[in-house]
């Protein structure tokens, strides 16, 4: 019984994707039938150059903002982590963290038009820097705790200078929250279609705006495809996650 | 040869005196234990000998003044409760941490850090990650990872004290040896009567930021402050009830 | 020198002013300005509307029955996925907690993690809907002969397309939350320890495991139902246009050509903003309840 049900939660979760590709390769797939006609790549291979430049545009974004979202959350948030207003630092950043992305994205459009950055890759990009830079920040803002903290004097003691101990300390005590951080904005950027749809004024097509509107189109198949696309790089990342942490969870208990 | 001068050490926080004119002199190649509660001061002292938080008054440190140098250039380690070993570095890397950052020869690094490893009974584990070593075995590397640079004043803060009781004993032996071998001068805070008396060639008393430093065992006995007294009375009691 | 201030000398206080006052500039001023720019609108002072200050708007605003319909579901909709995915993943944990922990499992666990919202909402639509597969399963073993005779699933006014799909999304994080805490707060001990005081199993779950977790997930679980109180992609393909979730609410009122929308719309999201303000101050309270003495737990 116990096991039914444990099968049944896996089989649940992992059935959008299969049902994705599935219907991304169905030749037709009408009501009432419970499976398709016949199985075709001609939904994949027929993909016209805007499916391309959507991809590509998602890609850069997504890359873009991971990097840069990583970089300045580690940066900053390893000073204010020790500055006498850190607790205030810490409460201003939850509420850019928790505001929704499209009502945010509505709020600041006006800055964005009067800019002439509405409508641009660039624009879109600030949009979503400013998005997920607290996230990145509260990242990092835990991450640098005492701990760290005191690893940081004993290493200056040891005579290490402050470049030495960003680089031989912080930098790889910090590796796995670089890691997570970068995967997380990215996903961040890559999932998000609120606020790219607003500030890119429907001229900036990312898978997601891509997605949508062949939803709206009814194109179910060709939603399919770029649905499958939209799933394809969170799902690697899950999977090298998932090795780095069953890795590290087996060295530990090995240890233990 | 006096080593360590600490002349006028104030610090004050939120208003509150943490140290109020510390005065000290420390001979080389001795460890002076200073007792103290939690809050008394103790850390906070440690800290600013070795340059890792602000004060006023003046340190020297083999007649130089070094109140005035970032903690990088005093030769000053401070040692943590934690043995906060780099978790990204083996057993061997840890140690050999100051050596790469002073450039060391790679054939004469390792020399020295196998020399190292060997004092601390530490050879076959070279190889392991800070995750595969025991509480007694980290605070080993850490302590080899301090003393292979040769730190003119090693600061210990209360470096024992996440250890249970058997492996406490055999790292104050050990340290008491390694001291005596590699003529350590060091400076330990802790609130363990036992482990003051005993790692101590000079003892101190820190209470509310005054620092006393008793010129004989005898005196730091007869200070009712150490506790000492209440100490030995029970154990006679006991003695006496059997 | 007198030292007033436990100061790290290690840290560089220009390099933590210029970090305070990018983080500012980049993750604080956009909103505050937005929020500001907002205000401006809504009271008439800025904007193609612009006539003086006035109160038309928020008037408007607060009494349209439609926004405060929207903000009820919207928070009512997000406390009840937020609660019975927890009470869910609380069952699970409790019947299977050592199968979770196996390698396949886990990773199954972590797979909806890798679901947008947009995507999650189209595949629940395509199972959901009138011809979807569920309607498709019925008419295969004979409960339904026309599509008309499904339940309406998606763009209901029940909004259980929205739930659903909302608590496939939330579930996962949830369960997991509740396993990693099941972990480090050593439950079985405390189990062992509440039996031998004489409790029994259901005392056991309700005193012991499901008091422990609550108080150790709740700040967690505040923060999940503040975000799925502005979901958007979810309610916008499979909600109903009214009452619409406050995210499409201001969306929608954004996208009308009448301007006179446009007000109103600032006038929400400021309302949406303070609403916001209210449940990240509730999630502090429980926060530094748990942790009065550390930003960094």
């Amino acid at each position: 019984m116990k096991k039914a049900l444990l099968y049944s939660i896996c089989a649940l979760f992992a059935l959008p994707f299969a049902y994705l590709a599935l219907l991304s390769l169905a030749t037709q797939w009408f009501y009432p039938a419970l499976l398709p006609d016949g199985l075709t790549f001609v939904h994949w291979t027929g993909l016209h150059a805007g499916f391309f430049s959507a991809l590509a545009y998602s890609g850069m974004l997504a890359l873009t903002i991971g990097i840069l979202s990583t970089l300045a959350g580690f940066l900053s948030a390893q000073y204010i982590a020790w500055h006498p207003w850190r607790r205030w630092a810490l409460v201003l950043a939850y509420l850019p963290y928790a505001f929704s992305p499209v009502i945010y994205a509505h709020c600041i459009k006006f800055f964005f038009l009067v800019s002439n950055l509405a409508g641009q890759v660039t624009g879109v990009m600030l949009a979503q820097f400013i998005l997920c830079y607290p996230f990145a920040f509260l990242l990092f803002f835990r991450h640098f705790d005492a701990n760290l903290r005191a690893m940081e004097d004993l290493s200056a003691t040891l005579g290490a200078s402050r470049t030495a101990t960003f680089f031989r300390v912080l930098v790889p005590v910090s590796k796995d929250a670089l890691r997570l951080c970068f995967a997380q904005t990215f996903l961040i950027s890559w999932f998000d279609y609120g606020l790219s749809s607003v500030i890119g004024l429907g001229q900036v097509r990312t898978l997601t705006v891509l997605t949508y509107q062949y939803i709206g189109e009814a194109n179910t198949y060709l939603a399919a495809v770029t649905a499958c696309m939209v799933c394809f790089p969170p799902l690697l990342l899950l999977w090298l996650n998932q090795r780095f942490v069953f890795r590290s969870e087996t060295l530990q208990s090995e240890t233990a | 040869m006096k080593l360590l001068s600490v002349q006028k050490l104030h610090k004050s926080f939120a208003g509150k005196t943490i140290l109020s004119s510390v005065s000290f002199d420390l001979e080389a190649h001795q460890t002076l234990a200073v007792l103290g509660k939690s809050g008394c001061g103790k850390t906070t002292l440690l800290k600013m000998i070795a340059g890792l938080l602000d004060g006023s008054g003046e340190i020297q440190l083999n007649g130089n003044y070094v109140h005035t140098l970032p903690p990088q250039q005093r030769g000053i380690v401070y040692l943590y409760q934690e043995a906060l070993l780099f978790p990204h570095l083996n057993v061997f890397e840890n140690i050999a941490f100051g050596l790469r950052l002073r450039k060391m020869p790679e054939p004469a690094l390792r020399e020295k850090v196998d020399n190292m490893l060997e004092d601390l009974g530490l050879t076959t584990h070279a190889r392991k990650m800070p995750t595969q070593l025991s509480g007694g075995q980290k605070q080993r590397v850490a302590f080899g990872r301090a003393l292979i640079i040769e730190p003119r004043l090693l600061l210990l803060d209360e470096p024992f004290g996440n250890l249970d009781v058997e492996t406490r004993a055999n790292m104050q032996d050990f340290f008491k040896k390694i001291a005596q071998q590699q003529q350590i001068t060091a400076m330990l805070v802790t609130h363990d009567l036992k482990e003051a008396v005993r790692m101590g060639d000079q003892l101190g008393y820190l209470d509310a930021g005054d620092l006393h430093i008793f010129d004989h065992l005898r005196d730091f006995i007869a200070d009712p402050r150490t506790g000492m007294l209440a100490e030995s009375a029970f154990w006679q009691s006991i003695q006496d009830a059997v | 020198m007198s030292v007033t201030a436990q100061k790290n000398t290690l840290y560089r206080r220009p390099q933590g002013h210029a970090a305070l006052v990018f983080f500012l500039l980049l993750g604080v001023l956009p909103l505050a300005a937005g929020l500001v720019y907002a205000g401006l609108y809504s009271f008439g002072l800025i904007g193609y509307l612009r006539a003086g200050f006035t109160l038309q708007y928020w008037y408007i605003t607060l009494t349209s029955k439609a926004l405060w319909a929207s903000l009820a579901l919207s928070l009512g909709l997000a406390a009840t996925v937020s609660a019975v995915s927890f009470f869910l993943a609380l069952r699970c944990v409790i019947a299977l907690h050592p199968h979770l922990k196996q390698r396949g499992v886990r990773f199954s666990l972590h797979l909806p993690l890798a679901l947008p919202p947009l995507v999650a909402a189209f595949v629940s639509f395509q199972w959901l809907g009138g011809t979807g597969m569920l309607a498709r399963g019925a008419h295969a073993i004979g409960l339904i002969q026309a599509t008309d005779a499904f339940p309406v699933l998606v763009n209901d006014p029940y909004y259980i397309g929205v739930f659903v799909t909302l608590l496939l999304l939330n579930f996962p994080f949830i369960l997991l939350l509740v396993l990693d805490q099941y972990d480090r707060a050593g439950i079985p001990e405390y189990v062992h320890l509440a039996a031998t005081l004489g409790g029994n199993l259901a005392q056991i779950r309700r005193k012991v495991i499901q008091a422990i977790l609550i108080h150790r997930v709740l700040p967690t679980l505040v923060l999940y139902t503040v975000f799925l109180f502005g979901a958007y992609e979810v309610p916008l393909l499979l909600g109903q246009q009214s009452p619409a979730m406050i995210s499409v609410l201001i969306s929608q009122k954004f996208s009308k050509f009448n301007l006179a929308d446009v007000p109103v719309a600032y006038a929400c999201a400021v309302l949406y903003a303070g609403v916001l303000l209210v449940l990240i101050a509730c999630f502090w309270r429980w926060h530094f309840r748990q942790s009065p003495n550390s930003e960094h737990a």
